[in-house]
């Protein structure tokens, strides 16, 4: 089973603790990144019963450290592709993007909205770790994931949605500070839990109403055949992570084919004039105050990566 | 209005609530025919505390508190529920609900002199909030000798066969009660609100993503309590689904089942393990139809396990089990449901027919739907 370990912040330390029964124990740590982490836990450090805390006791922090790299999946959930308007049987390719890894932020806390910014959007996302450097193609078949991926975490990939699709600016889209809440654990895999991911179950809520959820049994490219293919083409560092796609519920929703026939007539300026237009009547966009919580964790909770909660807030 | 903004929202474990229940006290049901719910209930396994023309107290081995009272009524129903609070600050508080009536010696003033506030829950239910200010979950009071297990590492049992004890399982206490509520929402929030109950899984439709069963447990801080004492889920009706009991063992469930069956009694469905909650389960009918469960080994959790949520679906009742059998959810729309239905529609009441349909539709798929026995 998974042993869980969660980043934290006390009296202006940081360190790390296993994460058991909802009781944190820290390890000494110290302030450690997560390529470091990994190989801190290797060495299977002693735990003292005697110092255990409690959540209330510290603050959280993401568990994936900068600098890293974060590699994203897009439409990579057949419900997703199905409510986007696409065939998953018809899918061709692996969609990648990436975002800054200055948007990591603690998964208790704030998302913040810039001040421009009026499309935001919530993509609940299992994330996995490195553990392994990668850096020449990898043979399908050849490989197990456990092989590469040493952790799981839960990440939300928040966009600003005017920035991503009509300026066509994915990265910026998608990087602002505060836009990747990652954690509140770490799941560091043992032998055989690779066979339970299938059954985590992912859920985003927004104002205690139910947004998304799916399990990973939903996913098109599994992680094997993503990393296989992310090998042609990228070299990979311990620490990197990689997410893989959100579920069906986000707040942003593809034109139907009729109106993106007819919108193809149109310069590109009308077109993503109508398109925000369009967009802004829907009430599913986070507005500052609204509250998102989000959970990844298997029914029996053998798996478990613990809860998100933020909330959202103008830039000042 | 959009479609997302006429979703339900999740009962969450509320903030400052009215009271923090301990534990369920007790069922009051109505029964037309006495006599044989009182034979049905001692062959289950309940104790007799008290039996008057108009009422018989059964109580579990843990206590001698009443847990399940059978009382004489026109009709077979859910009369009322227990829930124990304690102290004398959270009795103060529910006094002053609206409708909220004070019986100062209690529900069952023969047999405990716990006093007592009634009130009515959202659909009208008559819920009793029963001071106890000692209240702990007694430890049970057990004669039978541990029983030995022979596993591959270890012989506990040396020459000899295991032997299997026969008669009625020894019920040691209440453990919960499942409620169909016509309004899912507007209940459920009601049970965290007053009692400061907390959401440990909630089950949501497949397709709206609205939620329709909830499961919750008591806030007794960082003690531990069960899994779940009080489930609300989406009914066509309000009424009591089912009542679970709790038993100490695998061998006590299978003793249990086997002595109803040679009474003539009617099973339900099991022996399986359920998924949430995890407990070892065996459902029964009584003589009015109604579901009781015989459980073991449940989850026990403190205040620190968020909620988790699910889909629901038949595969999501059980981790290992018999198939639950086709009539085992009484999904059928009856004239009486029906009729309620309506009634409930034109007293104003906020009632999701889709999410009853998606329900009912989503519960008919069948996991295993291969076998046939």
């Amino acid at each position: 089973m998974a042993t869980n370990y969660i980043r934290f912040e006390k009296e202006k330390k940081i360190d790390w603790a296993k994460w058991e029964n909802g009781k944190l124990f820290p390890l000494l740590a110290g302030d450690l990144n997560t390529k470091e982490f990994l190989e801190f836990v290797k060495t299977k450090p002693k735990i003292s019963e005697s110092s255990k805390l409690s959540l209330e006791e510290v603050s959280l922090l993401s568990p994936i450290t900068a600098p890293c790299q974060i590699i994203c999946q897009g439409a990579n959930y057949e419900q997703h592709l199905i409510e986007s308007g696409l065939n998953p049987k018809e899918k061709k390719y692996n969609l990648f993007f990436t975002k800054s890894d200055a948007s990591l932020s603690p998964p208790v806390g704030e998302v913040i909205r810039p001040n421009h910014v009026r499309l935001l959007d919530y993509e609940i996302e299992l994330g996995l770790v490195f553990g392994k450097p990668i850096n020449q193609s990898l043979e399908s078949n050849s490989f197990k994931l456990s092989d590469y991926v040493s952790a799981l975490f839960m990440a939300n990939d928040i966009s600003a949605r005017d920035i991503q699709l009509p300026q066509m600016q994915w990265y910026k889209g998608k990087s602002y500070r505060s836009f990747l809440p990652a954690g509140p654990i770490l799941a560091v895999l043992e032998e055989g839990d690779v066979s339970l991911l299938e059954n985590l179950e992912l859920t985003l809520l927004v104002n205690d109403r139910i947004r998304q959820h799916d399990s990973i049994a939903g996913l098109v490219y599994k992680p094997e055949e993503t990393i296989q293919e992310l090998s042609q083409f990228c070299d990979i560092m311990p620490g990197d992570v990689l997410l893989t796609g959100t579920p069906s519920g986000c707040a942003l929703r593809a034109p139907g084919k009729l109106v993106q026939k007819i919108a193809a007539l149109l310069s590109e300026k009308r077109k993503w004039e109508l398109f925000i237009k369009g967009q802004l009547k829907r009430t599913e966009y986070l507005q500052p105050g609204d509250t998102i919580r989000s959970s990844i964790r298997t029914a029996d909770r053998r798996i478990d990566l613990g809860d998100q909660i933020l909330k959202v807030v103008q830039e000042k | 209005m959009t479609k997302n903004s006429s979703k339900s929202p999740c009962p969450v474990k509320a903030k400052n609530p009215l009271s923090k229940a301990r534990d369920i006290a007790y069922i009051r049901l109505g029964r037309k025919n006495l006599k044989m719910a009182t034979q049905y209930y001692l062959d289950f396994g309940l104790s007799l505390l008290e039996q008057t023309e108009n009422r018989i107290l059964f109580h579990g081995l843990n206590t001698e508190w009443p847990c399940w009272s059978i009382e004489k009524h026109h009709e077979d129903v859910l009369l009322g529920l227990g829930m124990y609070i304690s102290s004398n600050e959270e009795l103060a508080k529910l006094k002053d609900l609206k409708g909220a009536v004070y019986l100062e010696n209690g529900r069952f003033a023969s047999s405990n002199f716990y006093p007592t506030i009634n009130i009515p829950d959202p659909s009208g239910l008559s819920v009793d909030a029963v001071l106890n200010s000692n209240f702990q979950i007694p430890l049970p009071k057990i004669n039978r000798k541990r029983k030995q297990w022979n596993t591959p590492n270890q012989t506990d049992r040396i020459n000899q066969p295991s032997p299997f004890d026969r008669g009625a399982a020894k019920i040691l206490r209440l453990g919960h009660a499942v409620l169909l509520k016509q309004e899912f929402f507007k209940n459920a929030q009601w049970y965290c609100d007053t009692f400061g109950l907390i959401p440990s899984d909630i089950q949501i439709l497949p397709d709206s993503k609205e939620p329709v069963i909830v499961f919750l447990r008591c806030d007794l801080g960082n003690q531990l309590t069960d899994h779940h004492t009080i489930v609300i889920a989406n009914g066509p009706d309000d009424r009591l689904e089912h009542c679970a009991f709790e038993l100490e063992d695998l061998d006590e469930v299978a003793k249990g089942r086997e002595w109803l069956l040679e009474k003539g009694w009617k099973p339900a469905w099991g022996i399986g393990r359920h998924l949430l909650g995890s407990q070892i389960f065996d459902y029964h009918r009584d003589p009015a139809g109604m579901l009781v469960e015989h459980y073991s080994d449940g989850d026990k959790f403190d205040n620190t396990i968020p909620v988790s949520y699910h889909l629901v679906n038949r595969k999501s009742l059980y981790q290992w089990g018999q198939d639950m059998p086709e009539n085992f959810l009484d999904s059928k729309l009856t004239l009486d449901k029906i009729y309620s239905l309506i009634k409930g529609k034109f007293s104003g009441r906020n009632i999701k027919i889709g999410n009853l349909i998606s329900l009912k539709k989503t519960m008919k798929i069948s996991p295993r739907k291969w076998i046939q026995y």
